[in-house]
């Protein structure tokens, strides 16, 4: 693990604490889902800059409206929740990027972040057997993110 | 009386997250009016008496810089503080921000001493 993925891992962690009240750690043995035809949801957010790049995080289905659940004091089960759930997967990305750019690159820079948005499930297949995968436990629900930089690229 | 705070954002989950932080801050808040981008929140503020304004910055519609500008050359908005909530921690973009006359800065996540310290220096400790 390099030091910039490093500092992505700490700082997906310290979001989903201080946001979401989630709490991550290793991903326990046998606690990664089998294949790629894991039931999961993923967001994407690219970040332009020096580096430029893109982080994109997949989560296990119900994982999202958990998450809006927690972050807005709601039951987990209720319709608000489940309505909510992409948008507050959207809005922790969206943190845990701005974060992590100052956590890695300071907070001299200025980078310009896209919008956060849904990747389709087929990329997903991609992601799950890339090299660069990161792999969290969110309370029991795998987490699996992938962060690409221009940096990453250069020979 | 107490506070009126306008709170602008798309995110549905951001709005319902800064109104329920803003209520952890036990400062007086007589009202939350929310809106979802630049021009919504213009067309609640003819309706509305607002004390701050708390914006994102990327809206569709109208982003929060245009809403600032458009609010600083209006005479009965101009004197409306505004405060931006971004994840963006570039100490380069706040000074920018400063510049054109932004009153603070709320960078997500945010807690509630967060959010009141904000008001409190913008506004002064409600009497």
């Amino acid at each position: 693990m390099n030091t910039v993925r490093e500092i992505a891992t700490q700082t997906i962690s310290r979001i989903l604490g201080e946001a979401a009240f989630i709490f991550t750690d290793a991903l326990a043995d046998g606690a990664k889902p089998s294949d790629a035809t894991w039931d999961a949801d993923g967001v994407s957010l690219q970040f332009f800059g020096s580096p430029g790049g893109e982080l994109r995080m997949w989560v296990s289905k119900g994982f999202a409206c958990y998450a809006a659940a927690n972050m807005l004091g709601i039951d987990g089960d209720s319709d608000d929740a489940r309505r909510k759930g992409t948008d507050a997967l959207k809005e922790l990305l969206n943190m845990i990027v701005g974060n992590f750019i100052t956590a890695a690159y300071g907070d001299t820079p200025v980078f310009e972040l896209g919008l956060p948005k849904n990747i389709p499930h087929d990329l997903m297949e991609k992601d799950f057997a890339s090299p660069d995968a990161v792999w969290l436990g969110a309370e029991g629900n795998p987490v699996l993110f992938i962060l690409e930089t221009d940096e990453a690229k250069k020979p | 009386m107490a506070y009126s705070i306008m709170i602008v954002d798309d995110s549905d989950t951001i709005r319902a997250v800064l109104a329920r932080t803003l209520g952890m801050t036990k400062l007086p808040i007589d009202a939350i009016i929310s809106a979802t981008n630049g021009r919504d929140a213009l067309d609640k503020l003819k309706d509305s008496f607002v004390d701050i304004v708390f914006t994102d910055i990327h809206m569709p519609e109208m982003d929060g810089i245009t809403l600032f500008e458009t609010m600083n050359a209006h005479p009965e908005y101009k004197d409306i503080p505004v405060v931006i909530v971004s994840t963006e921690g570039s100490t380069t973009r706040i000074a920018e921000l400063r510049a054109k006359g932004i009153k603070g800065y709320l960078r997500k996540p945010f807690t509630p001493e967060n959010i009141r310290d904000i008001i409190v220096q913008t506004l002064g400790e409600w009497k």
